[in-house]
């Protein structure tokens, strides 16, 4: 039986919470750009945010036995971020910012508009560029395969949903959807240089 | 299976793991593997990074590698140790029904270990005594010292001497699924003749309990030939 995102998201916590480690592996590797983007709100230096969000997922999974599922996960991760971010800039005599960025406004925010005055060309430039070399692979692939991994990443179809849109079985939206992301991973290899 | 079908096999199920998509076998089998392999890991963090890119998520410096960092911080760690539940409803339930076991087992070794005799009836407008739960927050009375506390010589009988179990009394957790109900009380000439053989090694002061609750007699036990004695009611 598959599951939705809040429901996979639970089971990781549930077993996090019972001792496998590596589950909370994964919710890091799920979440760590979103919350790297969101403490960037409150610390400008890419470096000392990832130095912030790092520190944030450590708190996060300490405190991951007394979470209830009360809120979805990122929900509760995003809390843990901004306090954590805004502890780091009292312990620097800085003053955080006055009202904070909520979940829904924070996923909203515009790259082109909200974080312009913060970005430093460079950091501006690679963001872009992954953004663009994504886009560029997703355009040069086959229509099936392009179709798939669009309808799942942009619609949030599930793969049952593709096979139906599609009129194929559900195996084969499996299938075309990994060849499609294998396809976007060879490109985003060279780009970030990794083997 | 040559290796790199076996890879792609796994690199499958990670683009599904991604979608919410594999089955809890699959998912237990592919999070081992992902424990154990960088390559895996660093594959899963690309397949995110695709997804965080297209719905306009990434930060102004995407690193990969936060996740390895984190990862490192944590090997100090120590691992948390509450067993997996599936939902956190039956969580909650299977936590519930095991503190309320904990509760039962700690009230009878304590009132075992401090030589309680039958407990006296309580009164009839005590708290709790009417059918309402109990609470843990109840204080209790000003004669008894807090439950848990054990009895001077000079003292008065601590509570968990005088609670009666399965009668929502006070000191009964609120939580204990037969707190506040009424059970029937026997007279003396009601009540059954006494005819469980019991060990030896069991204390005389358990002997009550086990003969005015009847149906808790386990026909099993294994030491003596105890026998169900039928209460008027039948129970």
């Amino acid at each position: 039986m598959t599951t939705t995102p809040t429901d996979s998201d639970r089971d990781l916590v549930a077993r996090v919470q019972a001792g496998e480690k590596q589950a909370f592996d994964v919710l890091v590797l799920r979440y760590q750009q979103r919350l790297v983007k969101l403490i960037t709100r409150y610390v400008r230096d890419p470096q000392e945010a990832l130095d912030v969000a790092q520190e944030a997922f450590i708190r996060a999974y300490r405190a991951i036995p007394n979470f209830r599922g009360e809120s979805s996960f990122y929900t509760w991760l995003y809390r843990i971020g901004v306090n954590t971010a805004k502890n780091h800039l009292v312990a620097q005599g800085r003053r955080p910012p006055d009202s904070d960025v909520d979940t829904e406004d924070a996923e909203r925010f515009d790259i082109n508009t909200v974080l312009r005055d913060q970005d430093t060309p460079e950091a501006v430039f690679h963001r872009d560029e992954v953004e663009r070399t994504v886009i560029e692979a997703i355009e040069a692939l086959p229509e099936e395969l392009r179709t798939a991994v669009t309808l799942r990443e942009l619609e949030g179809l599930s793969y049952q949903e593709i096979a139906q849109a599609m009129e194929c079985p559900v195996g084969t939206v499996r299938s075309r959807i990994f060849r499609a992301r294998e396809a976007i991973d060879k490109r985003l290899r060279q780009l970030t240089g990794e083997a | 299976m040559s290796l790199e079908q076996n890879d792609d096999s796994v690199a499958e199920q990670l683009s599904a793991l991604v979608d919410g998509e594999l089955t809890a076998d699959e998912r237990q089998f592919l999070l081992r593997r992902i424990g154990h392999d960088e390559r895996l890991r660093s594959r899963l963090g690309r397949y995110y990074l695709m997804r965080d890119a297209l719905q306009r998520r990434l930060p102004p410096q995407p690193s990969p590698q936060l996740g390895e960092r984190v990862r490192a911080a944590l090997a100090e760690e120590p691992t948390h140790q509450r067993p997996a539940t599936p939902k956190a409803r039956g969580s909650r339930r299977s936590l519930l029904g095991g503190a309320v076991a904990a509760t039962v087992a700690a009230v009878t070794v304590l009132w075992w270990q401090g030589g309680g005799e039958r407990p006296p009836r309580p009164a009839a407008d005590a708290p709790g005594g009417g059918g309402e739960p109990a609470s843990v927050q109840e204080q209790p009375s000003q004669d008894q010292p807090a439950q848990g506390q054990p009895a001077s010589s000079q003292a008065p009988a601590p509570a968990w001497e005088t609670a009666t179990l399965f009668e929502g009394e006070q000191g009964v957790p609120s939580a204990w699924p037969q707190a506040g109900r009424e059970l029937p009380r026997l007279e003396p000439a009601e009540q059954p003749q006494r005819t469980a053989r019991l060990p030896e090694s069991m204390p005389s002061r358990l002997q009550p309990f086990l003969i005015d609750y009847p149906h808790q007699l386990n026909t099993d036990y294994p030491d003596g030939a105890i026998q169900r004695v039928q209460t008027p009611e039948g129970r």
